[in-house]
């Protein structure tokens, strides 16, 4: 295991955000209030972030904490191994002052949950600009949790606002070193690994020791923040008895474009049961379609004759949709 | 009993319906709601009445079809005998339910549609399938889905509809004995309607906000609609 690749605030331009690989920026968001208010105490933070609260119902995650705090599966995947609830902030606040400076035994949680929902006017006082990109912002609270290794397809700059944070990188390439659990069947949206990385398995898990070795780990104080590039695996512990992140997720391409996850369940769906040397042959189209597709690979084709092999535009994109929700009906 | 389920492509593979308005076919009602979006269709076909919601003291814009509980005057051996038939008839055996979803930590409320498993055009033999082969939706789920689509967005144009009337205090109880036969009378209860004089005493000002919503055509329709008991009356003498 090595360190994420670390920066000062003041070494920080938006061209990294380009790099494609993951680092951390100490000290990005130290003047946001949020972040002063957590450093005065956990409470202050709590009652800083209530400020903002108009009522919103979320969605709380709680476990007994007996898989090391982990969001994940029951023993035989049959289940999750928390309770998921509709509930208020202030209850989840309540829930965090309780535990504070003590043993806890119960997680809480709200995930991913979208800044301007939860928290409105939030952003107007606590903003970290992105030149070119309008991100979804969503808001992360809890105590004492961790969330298994999974990616996210967007772009991420994470900024941890309260509470120490822990994040166990892997490169996407380690796909099949984590063990990755059931596509649709996942705890909030996305598969994770298998593996409880704090006590791996290795019996059950062999693979998983690669894994280890090429993990990236970073631990980020208040006003830190971290790059997520898309597609990286991400381990998540929170390390204190409040934590709060806020992140921005973003993506490079414009959002006519189809999602990915849905061309691999298409997939699945059409070309992973075909006989064997059909499926070569598919990869070698796939490939020069999709994958190693070059517009020079076209040249044969007038422009005018193009359609389908010409970049996809927002008119190509409704096009092609068009005809995928007629196709697919059957 | 009703058997709601969600209906999905997997536990309901089989899945047909075969629709009969026929008399002990699942269609003894004798009335049904109606949106303002179809009372253009309705107003030819029946008359158009209001029933008071008591939860939410609202008036429900109904037809009727008959003069007393489960008589439902249209059913016949040839099927249903009026060239429009109502959403919330056409619906059958399905229906809207809701299901939570939580996007991005926000929990929405999902329109989903739901089958009534004991309603008796369920078959697994006769009638149109309801999914396709593959799984797809046939072309019977397409047009329920757009037809319960309409039914979830009358709801609100049916609900400021009602408001408008109340606000204008346009509707009064429903005074009408039907004179059946020479023998037989029936006294409809619990039925309000448009106060017709009421509306002829609405000053321009009223008539312009009533107007613009629409609202004024949909009044004048329900009036015009009252006429079709007299549709009823002869089905019933039949």
């Amino acid at each position: 295991m090595t360190a994420v690749k670390v920066i000062d605030a003041k070494d920080f331009n938006y061209e990294l955000l380009d790099s494609h690989s993951p680092f951390v920026i100490r000290g990005l968001v130290s003047d946001w209030p949020l972040v002063q208010a957590s450093k005065q105490s956990d409470s202050a933070c709590l009652d800083y972030l209530l400020s903002y609260y108009q009522g919103a119902p979320v969605v709380s995650f709680s476990g007994d904490g007996s898989a090391g705090n982990q969001f994940s599966y029951s023993n035989d995947l049959a289940e999750l191994n928390f309770q998921k609830q509709s509930t208020t902030l202030d209850y989840l606040s309540d829930q965090l002052k309780k535990g504070l400076n003590k043993e806890q035994d119960i997680t809480h949680y709200m995930g991913s949950t979208t800044l301007g929902y939860v928290l409105p006017d939030l952003s107007n006082d606590n903003n970290f600009e992105i030149p070119g990109v309008t991100p979804l912002q969503s808001a992360w609270i809890g105590n004492r949790t961790r969330v298994p290794a999974h990616y996210d397809i967007p772009d991420n700059l994470a900024f941890v606002c309260a509470g120490s944070r822990r994040f166990t990188l892997f490169p996407p390439e380690q796909l099949e070193n984590l063990y990755i659990g059931p596509l649709d069947f996942t705890p909030a949206g996305q598969s994770i690994s298998m593996v409880d990385i704090n006590r791996p398995d290795y019996k059950r898990f062999p693979r998983y020791k690669i894994a280890e070795e090429q993990a990236l780990i970073a631990e980020l104080q208040p006003g830190d923040a971290i790059y997520i590039p898309s597609l990286w695996w991400h381990h998540v512990e929170s390390l204190g008895d409040v934590n709060v992140l806020i992140n921005y997720w973003w993506r490079e391409t414009p959002s006519y474009l189809g999602l990915p996850q849905d061309a691999l369940l298409h997939s699945i769906l059409s070309v992973r049961d075909l006989p064997e040397h059909q499926k070569k042959h598919w990869q070698r189209i796939f490939n020069h379609y999709v994958f190693e597709s070059k517009p020079e690979s076209f040249d044969h084709i007038s422009e005018s004759q193009k359609s389908f092999l010409a970049p996809t535009d927002m008119s190509l994109a409704r096009k092609l949709r068009a005809l995928l929700l007629g196709n697919l009906n059957r | 009993m009703p058997e709601h389920a969600v209906l999905d492509n997997a536990t309901h593979k089989d899945l047909k319906v075969n629709i009969q308005h026929q008399v002990k076919k699942g269609f003894d009602f004798h009335l049904s709601r109606v949106f303002p979006v179809e009372f253009s269709q309705i107003q030819s076909e029946y008359p158009i009445f209001f029933i008071k919601n008591k939860e939410s003291n609202e008036y429900e814009a109904v037809c009727l079809f008959g003069f007393e509980e489960d008589e439902n005057l249209f059913l016949s051996e040839e099927g249903w005998q009026a060239s429009y038939i109502p959403l919330a008839v056409q619906r059958y055996p399905f229906l809207i339910g809701f299901k939570e979803k939580i996007e991005a930590g926000v929990p929405t409320q999902e329109a989903v549609v739901h089958v009534d498993m004991a309603h008796p055009s369920i078959s697994n033999t006769e009638g149109q399938s309801v999914f396709l082969e593959g799984g797809g939706n046939s072309p019977l789920l397409e047009r329920i889905t757009s037809v319960l689509m309409t039914i979830n967005q009358g709801y609100p144009s049916s609900k400021s509809f009602s408001q408008a009337l109340s606000e204008f205090d346009l509707v009064e109880s429903l005074k009408m004995n039907i004179q059946i036969n020479e023998k037989a009378s029936h006294s409809l209860d619990g039925l309000f309607t448009i106060n017709e004089d009421k509306v002829r005493e609405l000053d321009d000002t009223q008539l312009g906000v009533l107007h613009k919503a629409g609202y004024l055509q949909h009044i004048y329709m329900v009036l015009a609609s009252t006429l079709n008991v007299n549709k009823l009356i002869r089905l019933k003498n039949k």
